[in-house]
């Protein structure tokens, strides 16, 4: 829990509290809610007082910047589309109200888009999370410590999704590739990965190979937490597999869980680079997510009226989910 | 996931003794581990090396003599050459991470020590920002760009990097300053300096480590993006990743090459992770949890 330092303060030279625990003051999601911060403050330490206006001068700039060239976009992106506008064209920007979004809503095309790209998210993180959960049950049980175990995990999330899309598309060659060669082997016959049957599953299977080592590493971490006693309770208790998972693990590791999906699921919304690289899209529109079409009709179409109104259905989706994590959160407090 | 029936066998210091079968499997099963997570990396690295006529063979060979031609070919290549891409890469990197992390060190210090009325609302303001996914941000800065007279320039990228990595840097450099102590402060404003020079000559070289680290993240960030270069350059100011993807199959990949490429991608990345993992879990998950 954050320790509110104006009703916390006594007007001694040390903020109570919140010094002795490094971890206790970190900023956290609860920070500043559910609490009526008390601002009569009394008589500050001469070196506090100003701390407002100085704190605040120290913020204005990176402020200013995020809003310039964050914000403003975000809402000229609205503006851009409510026109009709393609810069191919020589007219300039056409208001056309709603029309954007009402084609994309009535459009087969970019129905099966928003459609595909959901389920593209659910499969990915859903496969993530359960891969990388079993994979930290069984680290933190046969290698507690797993250093070198750990930094081989990180390097897969880490690499540029440019390499991931290259290094896979060499494995998934039709002719050459080493998956291909390994089915071989066992007597399999040539898999077509990204032909049109199997495309969208091979960009799953690179998405969760680059992401599911986050949700491991994130896990592991909240295992690590976890008192040796709770576990040797439940073994004394008769307590086995599945039950001790259930009523002993996933209480503790829930905060950790949380964490995870709300990153993994906004990750995989914004899915780009590595699909860009093994399909660009195709075969047809196999693998096509809302982010590979924002990318068709911007720029190879020209159409930013449309490709803008496709980026707001984008950030809603990231929206929605967000704000059912955070009332999630604001049940089951991170901290 | 394999279980072993075996209870795990406690790895008592100093105790030596023959591994029992689920020992044994679950060594097995963290070498597989190891095997897939790295395995594609690798052998990317070990294309990058390998003589052209031996890539993509029905019968790969793992055996080889190695040889620097493809890194040869695409730095000497008088159609394409790497060297621009490369150079764009680092100069962008470069200012943009010097630029975000000057920027995200004063909101960071503004936030976390001097702590003005709001800073928990300012903070999470930040944070929301970078729940912004960078996709949406394309058309809007294509369009800008364009407009702007920035299309295909250094610039046109530098300035979005710089913003989208002030809200990991921030939350990250918060962490860093908050785990000062306060009498730091106090004892350099006893002694005469004032607000700033306290900031500046006292706290600033003790967050160095987090400063390192902070950096460091958004010299990964910008150095791997491709979202924002792809459609922001076109021949200028290409970075390598969207060179990098623009070896497309009716050329007819140059296997060898696309992996030297991407070897020179993924070398810095490598090299800095294995700098930073001590806070890499506690970076990425900034804000959203104790680190």
């Amino acid at each position: 829990m954050t320790v509110d330092h104006e009703s916390g303060r006594t007007g001694a030279s040390v903020e109570p509290a919140s010094v002795p625990s490094g971890d206790a003051s970190r900023p956290s999601m609860s920070d500043g809610r559910g609490k009526a911060p008390a601002h009569a403050a009394p008589a500050r330490p001469r070196w506090w007082r100003g701390r407002d206006g100085l704190g605040l001068l120290f913020v204005l700039a990176p402020m200013l910047f995020l809003f310039a060239v964050l914000i403003v976009p975000i809402v000229y992106n609205m503006w851009v589309s409510l026109h009709s506008w393609r810069l191919t064209d020589v007219g300039g920007p056409e208001f056309v109200g709603l029309d954007n979004y009402v084609e994309v809503l009535w459009t087969p095309r970019w129905r099966d888009t928003i459609v595909r790209t959901a389920a593209f998210v659910v499969l990915t993180v859903g496969l993530q999370v359960v891969i990388g959960f079993g994979v930290a049950l069984f680290l933190h049980k046969h290698f507690p410590r797993a250093r070198a175990l750990r930094v081989a995990l990180l390097l897969p999330m880490m690499v540029s999704e440019v390499a991931v899309g290259n290094m896979w598309r060499l494995l998934y060659n039709y002719d050459g590739g080493l998956l291909n060669w390994a089915l071989g082997l066992v007597g399999i016959d040539r898999v077509f990965w990204l032909g049109p049957d199997m495309a969208f599953a091979s960009i799953v299977l690179t998405d969760v190979w680059q992401n599911a080592p986050f949700v491991t590493l994130v896990i592991f971490a909240a295992l690590q937490t976890m008192p040796n006693e709770l576990l040797e309770a439940a073994d004394l208790d008769g307590a086995s597999g599945w039950v001790r998972i259930r009523r002993v693990i996933l209480p503790i590791v829930q905060p950790a869980v949380l964490l995870v999906l709300i990153f993994q699921t906004m990750f995989a919304i914004r899915a780009f680079g590595t699909i860009w690289i093994l399909t660009e899209g195709g075969p047809g529109t196999a693998t096509t997510l809302l982010s590979i079409d924002i990318f068709r009709v911007a720029l190879q179409s020209y159409d930013v009226g449309l490709a803008s109104t496709l980026s707001w259905f984008l950030v809603a989706i990231n929206l929605i989910v967000a704000i059912i994590y955070m009332r999630w959160l604001k049940r089951e407090p991170l901290t | 996931m394999s279980r072993s029936p075996e209870a795990p066998a406690p790895s008592r210091p100093g105790a030596r003794r023959i591994p029992t079968p689920g020992r044994l499997l679950a060594y097995a099963v963290a070498a597989a581990l190891v095997f897939v997570a790295l395995f594609p990396i690798a052998w990317l690295f070990l294309v990058s090396f390998m003589p052209e006529n031996l890539i993509l063979r029905a019968d790969p060979t793992f055996v080889f003599e190695p040889t620097l031609d493809h890194y040869r070919a695409i730095f000497q290549s008088t159609r394409s050459s790497v060297t621009d891409n490369l150079v764009n890469s680092i100069v962008v990197t470069v200012v943009s991470t010097v630029g975000a992390v000057a920027l995200s060190v004063l909101a960071a210090y503004g936030l976390a020590r001097l702590r003005p009325r709001g800073h928990a609302q300012l903070s999470l303001v930040i944070l929301a920002t970078r729940m912004l996914p960078p996709v949406a941000l394309v058309v809007p800065l294509y369009v800008i760009a364009n407009r702007a007279d920035l299309f295909d320039t250094r610039t046109a990228l530098i300035v979005p990097y710089i913003a989208l990595n002030i809200p990991l840097a921030t939350w990250m450099l918060q962490g860093f300053f908050m785990d000062l102590p306060r009498e730091l402060e106090e004892a350099a404003l006893v002694d005469g300096c004032n607000r700033w020079s306290a900031f500046w000559r006292v706290i600033l070289p003790l967050a160095g480590p987090g400063i390192a680290a902070a950096s460091i993240f958004s010299f990964i960030l910008s150095w791997n993006d491709m979202v924002i270069a792809l459609p922001l350059t076109l021949s200028d100011a290409v970075t390598l990743p969207p060179f990098a993807s623009q070896v497309r199959e009716e050329e007819g990949v140059a296997w060898g090459q696309l992996g030297a490429v991407t070897v020179l991608i993924m070398t810095p990345v490598i090299i800095f992770t294995l700098a930073v993992q001590r806070w890499i879990i506690s970076g990425l998950t900034a804000g959203a949890a104790k680190g």
